[in-house]
């Protein structure tokens, strides 16, 4: 049941993402909901889920975005691995490390990716103001998840950990 | 030795992706891209889908415009409204038939010039989604693999080059447009045949690199395809000269902004990289 909650998180974030980009096929879009799909699972699972999470949805963005396979893949995997392996050891806890972990996210996926990318010899795209303005609009949709969301996922996590024993 | 690993099965799990997929990436980087069997089940899963979000989007933008035009209606005349509303419904519904039949007349006189002036086939097909990656520009077409469509197809329109095709799904296929900054491809000017390269420049336009400040340029001038890398064929319109600038020695810098409108981009041609058999009969006799 969890796995296909993740496959219909994954499908809803392609087909927002697409929709917007048929609107608005030449104008940088100022968020990557996959980046924050990923990073909200990750805050909420264990590291396994979060980086085969983020492998899927990697693989996705890669193959529909014309990127070389395995660049968007890499760079969701390392992140949602890091990102949920500080939640397990009660590193982010409560919405301002919640938000953090959002800005975190952004900022070093650019990063991960201009460097993956220049290590490979390929061209390097890294613009400040778009990454600022980016960073700050996935943090701001990631919170609105985390808060409309988080109470349930909690119960839920609650009730599954109370079947288990 | 099987405690540990499973102890460790989420480190190890991550070494492995990573691994996996830096190797992925190395293969793909020196060598030309092969079509992979996971691109080719990504886009079996995911066609039907965006597919589907076009159709939704076309219908969305229709039920809208046809309520627009029944409030103007409604607005200057409150007698008239229920007939002028049915007439205007109906006269939208023919508008669009007309602009579709229109768009399919134009693309299939374009295509028989096409294919009596050049050696090469092409395949018709409709523009059905845009690509998710933020830094390129790419378009989905509703034709794949089962097709016969393959990698480094170029697609052109009545208007002039659109992009070419770099990733292929069984019913679909991915494009690059000439905007994308990855885009390359040869071409020259049409008036004084002086020869350059066409690479993509982002948002809406494209640049024409390895033009010397000696080479006879104007801003207006056409720009054509050279058929040099087999790609597209020979003299078709690229754009025009919009911008002309001094560059880093020999060379100027200059911007070319397309033909094609790529936001009202419904059907294209995709051009067959090899010559028909009988039009190499017809060079024969």
């Amino acid at each position: 049941m969890r796995f296909v909650r993740y496959a219909l998180l994954l499908v809803a974030v392609f087909i927002f993402s697409s929709a917007v980009r048929w609107l608005f096929p030449q104008t940088p879009l100022p968020f990557d909901l996959f980046l924050v799909a990923v990073v909200f699972v990750a805050l909420f699972r264990s590291p396994m889920h979060a980086q085969l999470f983020g492998l899927v949805t990697g693989l996705t963005q890669d193959v529909f975005s014309n990127e070389i396979i395995g660049l968007n893949a890499i760079s969701l995997t390392v992140l949602a691995y890091i990102i949920a392996s500080l939640r397990q050891a009660v590193i982010i806890k409560g919405t301002p490390q919640r938000a953090m972990a959002f800005t975190f996210a952004t900022i070093a996926d650019a990063f991960l990716l201009a460097g993956i990318a220049s290590a490979f010899n390929l061209p390097v795209v890294l613009d400040p103001l778009s990454l600022t303005i980016r960073a700050i609009t996935n943090t701001a949709i990631g919170l609105i998840a985390v808060l409309l969301l988080h109470r349930r996922i909690e119960e839920r996590q609650k009730m599954e950990r109370y079947e288990v024993t | 030795m099987i405690g540990f690993i499973l102890r460790r099965k989420t480190g190890l799990t991550f070494i492995l992706i990573v691994a996996v997929l830096l190797s992925t990436i190395a293969a793909q980087v020196p060598a030309p891209r092969r079509p992979s069997l996971l691109a080719w089940a990504i886009y079996a899963v995911f066609s039907p889908l965006q597919q589907a979000v076009s159709y939704v989007i076309v219908g969305s933008r229709d039920i809208w415009s046809n309520y627009v035009d029944l409030r103007k209606v409604r607005e200057e005349n409150e007698t008239l409204r229920e007939e002028v509303a049915g007439l205007q419904r109906e006269n939208q519904r023919l508008r669009e038939t007309i602009a579709v039949i229109g768009g399919l007349q134009e693309l299939d006189a374009f295509k028989k010039i096409f294919e009596d002036l050049s050696d090469r086939g092409s395949l018709t097909a409709m523009v059905i989604g845009a690509g998710v990656g933020d830094s390129s520009h790419t378009v989905l077409l509703n034709r794949g693999g089962l097709d016969g469509v393959t990698e480094y197809q170029g697609v052109i329109s009545p208007r002039g080059v659109v992009g070419k095709v770099v990733r292929v799904g069984p019913t679909s296929c991915l494009v690059q447009l000439v905007t994308d900054p990855r885009f390359a491809m040869a071409a020259r000017i049409q008036a004084s045949r002086v020869r350059g390269l066409i690479h993509g420049a982002g948002e809406r336009t494209c640049e024409l690199r390895f033009i010397r400040d000696n080479d006879q340029i104007a801003e207006g001038d056409l720009i054509v395809s050279s058929g040099l890398e087999g790609i597209f064929p020979n003299g078709i319109l690229v754009g025009k000269v919009s911008d002309i600038r001094r560059g880093e020695p020999p060379f100027r810098e200059v911007d070319v902004t397309p033909s094609v409108e790529f936001q009202s981009l419904e059907w294209v041609l995709i051009v067959e990289r090899e010559p028909r058999p009988d039009a190499s009969e017809e060079q024969d006799q």
